[in-house]
């Protein structure tokens, strides 16, 4: 009997020996793994405080030196939340451009897992509203901005557009309209001075923004003119010459997540690749 | 009769003899059993003093205050030379330049003002014992007479003290510019490198 209590006592000592030895492995192997997992959520981290002052170094150029004002607005129509892009035709954006390079560079000398890729900036200077993808785009060579919206059907965010024109050379108003009756809200106020005086001249007009529609402010042949057409696209062109300022507002509907409205640098604008890592990520660039 | 009870004794003796030798049998291996898991307990503090955790830890706080301090809405209205973007703005130009740096690396009073501008005053704030150093480096790109373009670097450092060699020192990069809104090719293009250790 006292062997066998003896051999019962040798066995249960060694699995109690054993299974605290198990415990200690499963303890180092699970710490090693957190320290792995750890280490990667560390330099992921350090890859994205990256992405982000890169971001951010592109936003102030931007706000500094693109000559473009974005903002959102509430309080002129309480009917609407709106987006205003405010700008000179013809707008200088060499300045932008020459800052856009110079972080380029130095970006990609300093970090060459990175490639800013920016030449559609420079092209057009493209700002997308997300999340309803209405693009606001200039072709700099024809003096002209231009407003893109994805959907402009009833069911579409976008509802109108208010166009706030000052430092035109003539606002002269009389130039026939040509437009189609609809349900999508096109106002114009344009001024000669600048800030914004009392307008000389005021277009208010529902339209169908499928049709061809064109409103023209000043003396022909030397017109400024705002082409609607193709489910709300803008076409604004100025051939007066001067520099007129243009205020164009989005008039999107009320009830759109506000917080989640924002302005982009569309594309992919910054591409990180580590193949350390094995990460890829790429961004726009958020301005508003 | 004498003989049995002599005998009885004998047995007695004999089975304490091994009772005794059991219960010291059964002290040894409860010390053993003892001194393991004090040993394993020890280790492991050990190694999680020494672990690389720890360190990353460091290194996660350093990118967490860094990311605070550029973060866009945290620098709205601040007026303070040691706020939010401006800090490090201010550590690299005009800062340095006029002797402004981080006193001691401290960081916590200018996390301070961050978060106080963006909660409020009564809000209670508990100190870090973080040190960071930040080390500024500018290019500045001009063009000359002839249509070449020279680099111009300056270095700017906010420390204002020893930099620790006898612990971890966990590191980061940013890239940030100073833009120059009369002359835009004054601009600045930096690359901020950030060191991060304990108190």
């Amino acid at each position: 009997m006292a062997r066998v209590k003896g051999f019962l006592f040798t066995v249960g000592f060694m699995i109690f020996c054993a299974a605290l030895l198990t415990l200690i492995v499963i303890i180092f192997s699970t710490t090693y793994q957190e320290d792995k997992r750890f280490s990667e959520i560390v330099a992921l981290d350090r890859l994205q405080t990256l992405d982000n002052s890169i971001q951010h170094s592109i936003k102030e150029a931007f706000t500094s030196y693109a000559g473009i004002n974005v903002t959102f607005r509430k309080e002129d129509n309480p009917d609407f939340t709106d987006v205003m892009f405010n700008e000179t035709i013809p707008n200088n954006v060499d300045a932008f451009n020459f800052n856009l390079d110079y972080i380029k560079l130095l970006v990609e000398s300093e970090y060459n897992y990175t490639f800013l890729n920016v030449s559609h900036i420079k092209e057009t200077l493209p700002l997308l509203v997300e999340p309803y993808n209405i693009l606001y785009t200039h072709n700099f060579a024809n003096n002209q901005i231009q407003i893109i919206p994805e959907d402009a059907s009833p069911t579409s965010m976008l509802k109108g557009y208010r166009f706030v024109v000052t430092n035109l050379i003539s606002t002269e108003c009389q130039v026939q309209n040509i437009y189609v009756n609809g349900i999508f809200i096109v106002e114009i106020e344009a001024s000669e001075s600048d800030p914004f005086g009392n307008p000389n001249c005021i277009k208010n007009f529902v339209i169908d923004p499928d049709k061809n529609n064109k409103f023209s402010i000043g003396i022909p042949p030397d017109l400024f003119t705002i082409e609607i057409s193709n489910g709300g696209g803008v076409t604004i062109t100025n051939d007066q010459g001067g520099s007129p300022k243009v205020a164009s507002i989005l008039y999107l509907d009320p009830n759109i997540d506000y917080n989640k409205t924002k302005v982009v640098l569309p594309g992919s604008v910054i591409r990180i690749s580590d193949p350390y890592l094995k990460v890829y990520r790429k961004d726009s660039i958020r301005i508003l | 009769m004498k003989e049995q009870e002599v005998n009885l004794i004998k047995l007695h003796l004999s089975f304490g003899d091994k009772k005794a030798f059991i219960f010291a049998l059964d002290a040894v291996f409860a010390l053993i059993i003892v001194i393991i898991t004090l040993t394993i307990a020890n280790l492991y503090i050990a190694r999680i003093e020494h672990s690389s955790t720890a360190e990353l830890q460091i290194a996660k706080r350093g990118n967490d205050i860094i990311k605070l301090i550029t973060e866009e809405n945290t620098t709205k209205n601040f007026l303070s030379p040691y706020g939010g973007r401006e800090a490090i703005d201010a550590l690299t130009l005009d800062g340095i330049a006029n002797g402004n740096n981080i006193p001691d690396n401290n960081i916590n009073f200018i996390l301070e003002n961050i978060i106080e501008n963006i909660r409020g005053q009564d809000i209670e704030i508990s100190e870090l014992n973080v040190r960071m150093k930040i080390t500024s480096k500018c290019n500045k790109y001009v063009v000359s007479g002839g249509g070449g373009i020279t680099t111009v670097q300056t270095i700017y450092s906010s420390n204002n003290g020893p930099t620790p060699d006898d612990r971890f020192i966990a590191g980061g990069q940013i890239f940030y510019i100073i833009p120059d809104n009369v002359n835009p090719s004054g601009t600045y293009y930096c690359i901020g490198e950030y060191q991060t250790w304990l108190e």
